[in-house]
């Protein structure tokens, strides 16, 4: 918990495939050194962003996404995102939470768990 | 009686709801930029926050889909942000620089400075960023 009442010190919102823009991984690595410096951080993956969790590729990202899960990490994934990618519940990452609900679930990560949140 | 219970009905000590707002730069049909930022709009608004929309650069196009169309269209929802009372404003040189103007944007759409969006970012709780 933050001194200011919210959950989580860094929140990131991804919405492009772990391919698309250099930046979902950045995003990856900024993570990382927020948890180094003792800060707490979540992912809420949406649309494209949704990539980031299957299982089996063979990109520097999916090691790092690893790594941060490993770390404490809470990372959210969109159900119907999921679905409309026709990747399966049990071709994902382990320690993956999967949301049914994507938007009410975003909002309260946004304005109640997160304190601070950056979007791609 | 509780301590606190007469706070509840005092309108100074009233909690207001939290303000969100976000801040569109993509047009439509180039990624789904417009869909998710209209579709948390909605959502943040129905779970009690205040929200506002602010359509800047690309994302001004979007006050351009007047038009029904039979497959997904993000105009639609963002008629819906209006009827639902949800201020939308349009960054007035960005509309300007596309030729858009109240007569051929949605109705309820307001175009505005962008020093109406350095207010929003003032008086926000959180600011999401959707299209970068």
């Amino acid at each position: 918990m933050t001194k200011d009442g919210y959950e989580i010190d860094l929140g990131f919102i991804i919405t492009k495939a772990p391919l698309e823009s250099s930046l979902g991984e950045g995003f990856l690595s900024l993570a990382h050194h927020a948890i180094n410096n003792g800060k707490t951080v979540g992912f809420f993956l949406i649309s494209d962003g949704v990539w980031f969790v299957k299982k089996n590729q063979k990109n520097t990202a999916i090691n790092k996404l690893k790594n941060l899960i490993e770390k404490g990490a809470i990372i959210t994934v969109s159900k119907d995102n999921l679905d409309a990618a026709g990747i399966e519940t049990t071709d994902i990452l382990e320690g993956i939470t999967i949301s049914e609900k994507p938007y009410q679930d975003l909002v309260a990560l946004v304005m109640e768990k997160w304190r601070r949140v950056m979007t791609i | 009686m509780e301590t606190g219970d007469d706070d509840m009905n005092n309108p100074e000590t009233e909690k207001q709801p939290k303000i969100l707002t976000i801040l569109l730069i993509k047009g439509p049909y180039v990624s789904e930029a417009a869909d998710i930022a209209f579709q948390t709009a909605l959502k943040a608004k129905q779970m009690g926050y205040k929200v506002h929309v602010f359509l800047y650069l690309d994302g001004t196009w979007n006050s351009h889909l007047t038009g029904d169309k039979n497959y997904n269209n993000p105009g639609d929802w963002l008629k819906r942000l209006i009827r639902k009372e949800i201020q939308v404003t349009s960054c007035e040189r960005c509309s300007n620089a596309r030729d858009l103007t109240e007569e051929n944007i949605i109705k309820g759409v307001q175009i505005s400075g962008s020093t109406k969006l350095i207010d929003y970012l003032k008086d926000s709780d959180k600011v999401l960023t959707f299209g970068g």
